[in-house]
C-alpha cells in the first residue's frame, strides 16, 4: 500500500517531467538537413505539440516558412507567436507550483528576452519583403517595446536595431531614423551609423544574410549532498556570422553592413534570467527535501526511492528556438537602375548567386538569404 | 472511510467543475454601437467613435458650401501605431457616412483598374456599341482626403503590483487638400484614450 502511494505519484511527475515534443525535434533535423517542405509537414497545425511548447511551434514554424519564402504565411504563424508571448505574459499558479516539485521543463514556454524580440526581427523581414511598409513599421515599434523592457539583454543585438531604423525610413521619419542610428553607435561604440543615402539617380539592394547555427541548451548541472542536484540552463556551440563579401556584376562592392551574433545575445539574455531560475532551484531544492524527508518519517527506503525520483526530475529548461540563425547581417548596396547579378559569399560557405535583380531608381529591393 | 469520502468528494467537485465550464461556453451577438473593450487596444467601437467624431463637423464644414457637391479622393490613412490596424475600415466608414449624406461625391480609386479592364473589354468588340461605356468621362477630384492614425502607449513601470496597467492614445489627424493648389482645406483630428489593467498574476 505504502509503495503505492509513492509510485503513483512518481508516475504522475515522471509524467508531467518527460512530455518532450518529438514532432519539434524532427522537423529541425528536416531543417537543418534541408528538407524544409517536410520540415514545414511536421509542424502542420502545430498538431501533436504540448500546449506549454506552442510558442516554440510557432516560432520554428514561422521561420521554416520565411527561409521557404512563404513569407505571407511565414507572417501569419509568427503573428500567432506574437500575440501567444503577450497572452502569456502572466505568472501562472499552476506552472509555479508543478515547476516547484519537478523542474522547469514542465512551465509554459514564454521565451527567451532575445527569442521574444526575434519574433519581431522575422516578422519586419516579412513584411519588407512584401513591400508592406506599414505593418514592417508596426513591428519595429513592438521591437523597440521589447529593447526598452529588456534593455541590457537585448543591447547587442544591432541587427534588429538597423532593421527598425530602415522601416523609419521607408515610411519617411527621418528623425526616428536618427535616433535609432544613434543608439546603434552608441550600442557599437562607434563615432557615427548611418547608411550611404540613395544618390539621385540610384536604387538599393537590401539582403537579410543569415550564417550558421543558433546555440542550443544543455544541462549544467552540480550535485550537492546528500542528493540535491542543480541543474542550470547553458547555451553551446553554435557559430555566429563571419564576413560576407559581395560582388555586383563581377565587380566586388564594399556596401553598408550591420551583423549581430544571435548567440551573444541569447547567452546575455539566458545570463539577465539567472536570478529568477536560480530563485526557483533553491525553493524546489528545499521543497524536494522536504518531500523526501516527509516519505522517510514513515518508510526509510520509501525515503530512499523518492529521493532518487526527485534527484532525476531535476532537469534544467533546455527548450529554445534552435532553427534560428548564428548571425544575421543586414547589407544595403546602392546600385543603378537595370538588372544585376550578384555574388555573395561568406567564409567557408557556399556562394549564393543571385540573379535578374531589377533595380528602379529610387526603389528598394528585398532578399533574404541563409548560407 | 473518512479519506475515503474526502477523496469521492473531491472527484465529485472536480467533475461538476468541469461540466459547468462547459455550460459556460456562449455565442451572442453585440450592439455595434455599444462600447465595449476587453483591453486597451484598437477595437470596433473606437473606429465608430473616430468616423462619428470626424464625419459630423465635415457636414457642415464653410470650407464646403451646402450648394457644392465637392468630388473627393480618398487616399489609406498611414497607420504610424504600434498595432496592426486596418484603416481602410476608418476611411471607408467616413466615405459611406459622406456619401450617404449627398453632400459630396467620391471617385473610386480602389476601382480604377477594374474600370480601365472592363473599358478595354468593351471596347474590343464583344459588346454591342450602343452599350459600350465612352471613355474620358471619368470624372476628375477636386479634393484628396487622406489621414495618419498615431497612437503613444504607456506601460505601468516595474514595481510590485497585483495588475499591471497600460495607457494607450490614439489621434486620427485628417485633412483635406485641393488637388489644384495643394492648399489643406479642412483639417481635423479625433482622440481617444484608455486604461486598462490585467492581472499579473493567473492560472
Amino acid at each position: 500500500m505504502m509503495r503505492l502511494r509513492i509510485i503513483w505519484p512518481a508516475f504522475i511527475l515522471f509524467f508531467l517531467a518527460g512530455c518532450s515534443s518529438l514532432p519539434l525535434e524532427k522537423a529541425r533535423s528536416e531543417f537543418y538537413s534541408g528538407d524544409l517542405n517536410q520540415a514545414d509537414y511536421l509542424l502542420e497545425g502545430c498538431k501533436g505539440i504540448s500546449d506549454k511548447d506552442l510558442l516554440l511551434c510557432y516560432m520554428e514554424k514561422g521561420l521554416i516558412l520565411h527561409y521557404m519564402e512563404a513569407y505571407e504565411e511565414s507572417t501569419e504563424v509568427l503573428l500567432k507567436a506574437s500575440a501567444l508571448i503577450k497572452a502569456q505574459d502572466v505568472i501562472s499558479v499552476t506552472d509555479q507550483s508543478t515547476a516547484l516539485v519537478v523542474n522547469d521543463r514542465v512551465m509554459t514556454y514564454k521565451g527567451e528576452y532575445s527569442e521574444r524580440l526575434w519574433v519581431h526581427t522575422y516578422l519586419m523581414m516579412n513584411y519588407l519583403l512584401q513591400a508592406k511598409y506599414e505593418d514592417a513599421l508596426v513591428e519595429a515599434k513592438q521591437a523597440l517595446e521589447v529593447y526598452d523592457k529588456y534593455p541590457s539583454s537585448l543591447a547587442g543585438d544591432h541587427f534588429t536595431r538597423a532593421l527598425t531604423a530602415l522601416c523609419f525610413e521607408n515610411m519617411n521619419l527621418p528623425d526616428d531614423a536618427r535616433i535609432e542610428y544613434e543608439k546603434l553607435a552608441g550600442e557599437m561604440g562607434a563615432g557615427k551609423i548611418s547608411p550611404e543615402t540613395i544618390s539621385q539617380g540610384k536604387g538599393e539592394l537590401v539582403l537579410f544574410i543569415a550564417q550558421g547555427r543558433a546555440p542550443t541548451k544543455e544541462s549544467s548541472d552540480v550535485v550537492l549532498p546528500p542528493t540535491i542536484r542543480i541543474s542550470i540552463p547553458v547555451y553551446r556551440d553554435g557559430s555566429g556570422p563571419s564576413s560576407v563579401y559581395i560582388h555586383s556584376d563581377n565587380s566586388a562592392v564594399d556596401p553598408f553592413k550591420i551583423a549581430t551574433d544571435l548567440g551573444q545575445v541569447a547567452r546575455k539574455a539566458l545570463d539577465d534570467r539567472s536570478a529568477q531560475y536560480l530563485t526557483r532551484q533553491a525553493l524546489r531544492a528545499g521543497a524536494k527535501e522536504a518531500i523526501a524527508q516527509k516519505v522517510g518519517e514513515d518508510n526509510p527506503i520509501g525515503e530512499v526511492f523518492a529521493r532518487a525520483i526527485l534527484f532525476i526530475l531535476e532537469e534544467a529548461d533546455t527548450r529554445s528556438w534552435e532553427t534560428l540563425p548564428g548571425g544575421l547581417t543586414l547589407v544595403r548596396i546602392s546600385l543603378d537602375p537595370g538588372v544585376h547579378d550578384l555574388e555573395i559569399s561568406s567564409g567557408n560557405s557556399r556562394t549564393i548567386h543571385l540573379s535578374g535583380i531589377d533595380i528602379s531608381e529610387g526603389g528598394k529591393v528585398y532578399r533574404s538569404l541563409r548560407f | 472511510m473518512h479519506r475515503h469520502y474526502i477523496r469521492l468528494s473531491m472527484l465529485m467537485t472536480g467533475t461538476a467543475l468541469l461540466i459547468l465550464s462547459g455550460c459556460m461556453a456562449y455565442t451572442r451577438n453585440l450592439d455595434t454601437k455599444a462600447d465595449t473593450h476587453y483591453d486597451a487596444t484598437y477595437d470596433f467601437s473606437d473606429k465608430n467613435k473616430i468616423v462619428d467624431r470626424l464625419v459630423t463637423p465635415l457636414l457642415t464644414a464653410p470650407a464646403f458650401p451646402v450648394q457644392d457637391k465637392p468630388i473627393l479622393i480618398v487616399y489609406p490613412v498611414v497607420n504610424e501605431t504600434s498595432e496592426h490596424i486596418s484603416t481602410g475600415g476608418i476611411t471607408d466608414a467616413i466615405r459611406t457616412k459622406l456619401v450617404q449624406s449627398g453632400r459630396f461625391r467620391f471617385i473610386n480609386e480602389g476601382q480604377r483598374e477594374n474600370i480601365q479592364k472592363e473599358s478595354a473589354y468593351q471596347s474590343q468588340g464583344y459588346v454591342d456599341s450602343a452599350q459600350r461605356i465612352e471613355q474620358g468621362k471619368q470624372l476628375g477630384a477636386d479634393y484628396i482626403l487622406s489621414g495618419t492614425l498615431r497612437s503613444i502607449k504607456k506601460e505601468q513601470p516595474e514595481q510590485m503590483r497585483l495588475y499591471k496597467k497600460e495607457r494607450i492614445y490614439y489621434s486620427l489627424d485628417l485633412s483635406i487638400t485641393d488637388l489644384k493648389t495643394g492648399e489643406i482645406v479642412y483639417a481635423d483630428q479625433a482622440e481617444l484614450a484608455r486604461e486598462a489593467a490585467k492581472p499579473i498574476i493567473g492560472w
